[in-house]
This record gives C-alpha cells, structure tokens and sequence, in this order.
C-alpha cells in the first residue's frame, strides 16, 4: 500500500508520516499540489489524503488532477475548518473526510476500509 | 446610527467579523493538529522505549522545540484575534493605519489563496479619525481582492503615505498584472463611500485614499 500525504502544513504532515512509518505505512508527503502531481507521476499511489484548502490548488482540484495520472486511486480529505459541511463540497462523489486534528487510529481504519471496502 | 451605517456594519460587518473567525480558528486548528500529532509521536517513541527500542534523542529535541514553536504561533495569532475583536469597541476613534494594515496582513495571511505581501515601515505614526472595524473591513476585502486576482506566487508590497495634510494613501503595489476590471465590488465601495474613501488604480496596483478627520462618519455613527 502507497500512501501520499498533500498539506501546506509541512510539520503536520512530516510528523503524520513518521507516525504512519512506525506503524509498517508507507507515506510519501508533498508540501502542495504541484509537488504532488510530480511525485504521482513517477509513483502510483493507492491512497491520497489531502487537506482540502492549499495555496495555488485545492484539494478538490488536485483530486482530479491525480485521477488523470492514477485512475484507481482513492481520497480522503483532511480539513482544519470547524464543521465538515457537504453542502460547499463541489463534489458528489463518497469520500471521506476527517477534521482536524487527527485521530492516527482512525486515519489508519480509514485508509484501509478505503482500500478494502468489503473487509 | 442612521439606517445606512446601521445596514452596513449588521449585515456586512457581521459577515466580515464571521469570516474573520473562520479562518483564525482555522489557523488554530492547523497549529493544534500539528502539536497533536507531535505529542502522539512523543507518545509512540516512549512506547518504543518501553519496548526496548533504541532512539535517537535528538528527536525529543526536535518535539519539544515544534511544540514550544506552535505554541507561540497560537499566541500570536491569539494576540490577532483579540486586537481585531476590539476594533468594535469604539464606532469612530483616531486610528493608527499602519496597525490597521498590519492587522489586515496577517489576518489575510490565513487565506488559503493569500499571496507573499510585505508591508512597508512607515516612518512615523499616522493617524485618522475613522471607524477602526470598517477600515479593517475595507483594507481585509481589498487585500483578498488582491490575492484572488494574482498568480500564484506573485508579491504584494503595501506602503502608507500622506499625500495631502488632509490626506492619507495606502498604495497597494502589485509585482504582476492582476484583472481589476470589477474592483471595487458593491460591497467594497459601500464600505468605501460611508468611509469617505476613494480607490484610484495605478499601473502597478490600487491606491486607497482616505481622509485624516471624517467628522460626517461621527454624525453617521451618532444617528445624524
């Protein structure tokens, strides 16, 4: 399983890495959507989890970015804002989105019942 | 108040002064992700330890410093929320513009679509007799104004001069072209006219001209 990790908020996501890491995860973290693009080109990912809000490209728009180069892959969208309104989302798809801060526990529960729906 | 401030600063002013909330507890929330995840890192080396497993200490190092750095940007953008929450407390006072324009800066820093923006020292105080919370209001729209039609990466530098004696100019220089063809919007020049402040373009950027006594704005704020 490829994780990337997609926030402006580089301590946030450096140190959700390392915690991803020392749980057998392997996560790769991109400071923006640009960056992102470039590593998706040269690494097919499983999972994105990506703030929903970054400077330059939201997280919307990175998404279908990614699936033009990653078809299958799957999102979960991590946002700091205080409720998680599905009426702004422009998007109608079944994603999953996680307020901040994170839980660990359930970012992990989540990236595996993204990934394997039927377990 | 006559009816036309009052309109103005309940239904703008609120939906500024929410917005405004928003992306400070945003920002917040940013910061206490960051130090929530820093003390579950903390907590899965100690579990670590207890298993035996060697670390390098530097690590703790790092942790503690990040936090101690995440707590003094909470306090900061604390020291933001509380200076904006009280440019309320008068209707019209002497206020300093270029606090005004620091406060803006940093409050419009937490936009998602904020661009680089650096505010120039002004040499000495300079003071107008104006409503604090809707020229904060004025300064805030026009920087997201700003930000929305510049390219990524582009800088904007703002600089406060005095123009006349009677005068004050806030010049927003831009480093790239940005469309300003519907600046200022309905609402911007509301805020603008009972201000009494003017928007000139430049070819760099926006001139805000405002006056130093607006003794109109007291007779407005008063019910006049």
């Amino acid at each position: 399983m490829k994780i990337i990790l997609v926030d402006d908020e580089t301590k946030f996501i450096n140190m959700l890495a390392r915690r991803l890491s020392l749980r057998g995860l392997d996560a790769d973290v991109a400071y923006s959507g640009a960056q992102a693009l470039e590593k998706a080109a040269q690494t097919r990912y499983d999972i994105a989890v990506l703030d929903m809000k970054m400077p330059g490209m939201s997280g919307f728009t990175l998404k279908r970015k990614l699936l033009e180069t990653l078809p299958d892959i799957r999102f979960i969208f991590v946002t700091g804002h205080g409720t998680i309104d599905q009426n702004g989302i422009p998007d109608q798809s079944d994603d999953i989105f996680l307020a901040k801060p994170l839980n660990i526990d359930t970012l992990i529960d989540t990236i595996r019942q993204r990934l394997n729906p039927d377990q | 108040m006559t009816s036309h401030a009052s309109d103005l600063i309940h239904k703008q002013g609120l939906q500024f002064f929410g917005s405004v909330n928003a992306s400070i507890s945003h920002e917040l929330k940013n910061i206490f992700a960051i130090i929530s995840e820093t003390a579950g890192f903390l907590n899965d080396l100690t579990q670590l330890s207890k298993q035996g497993q060697a670390f390098d200490l530097s690590l703790l190092e790092n942790c503690s410093n990040s936090i101690a750095e995440e707590i003094e940007r909470g306090f900061d953008t604390i020291r933001q929320m509380n200076q904006f929450a009280h440019s309320v407390d008068d209707p019209v006072k002497e206020t300093a513009v270029h606090d005004t324009l620091a406060l803006a800066v940093k409050l419009t820093g937490f936009l998602s679509f904020a661009k680089k923006t650096k505010l120039e020292p002004s040499g000495k105080e300079i003071s107008i007799d104006t409503s604090p919370f809707l020229l904060q209001t004025l300064v805030y729209r026009t920087l997201s104004t700003l930000y929305r039609a510049l390219d990524t990466g582009s800088e904007l530098t703002l600089t406060l001069r005095e123009s006349e004696t009677s005068l004050v100019t806030v010049i927003f220089s831009h480093d790239r072209q940005a469309d300003l063809n519907d600046f200022p919007d309905s609402r911007t020049a509301d805020v603008a006219d009972l201000l009494d402040a003017s928007f000139t373009r430049t070819d760099t950027g926006l001139a805000l001209t405002l006056p130093r006594e607006n003794n109109d704005l007291r007779h407005k704020f008063a019910g006049g």
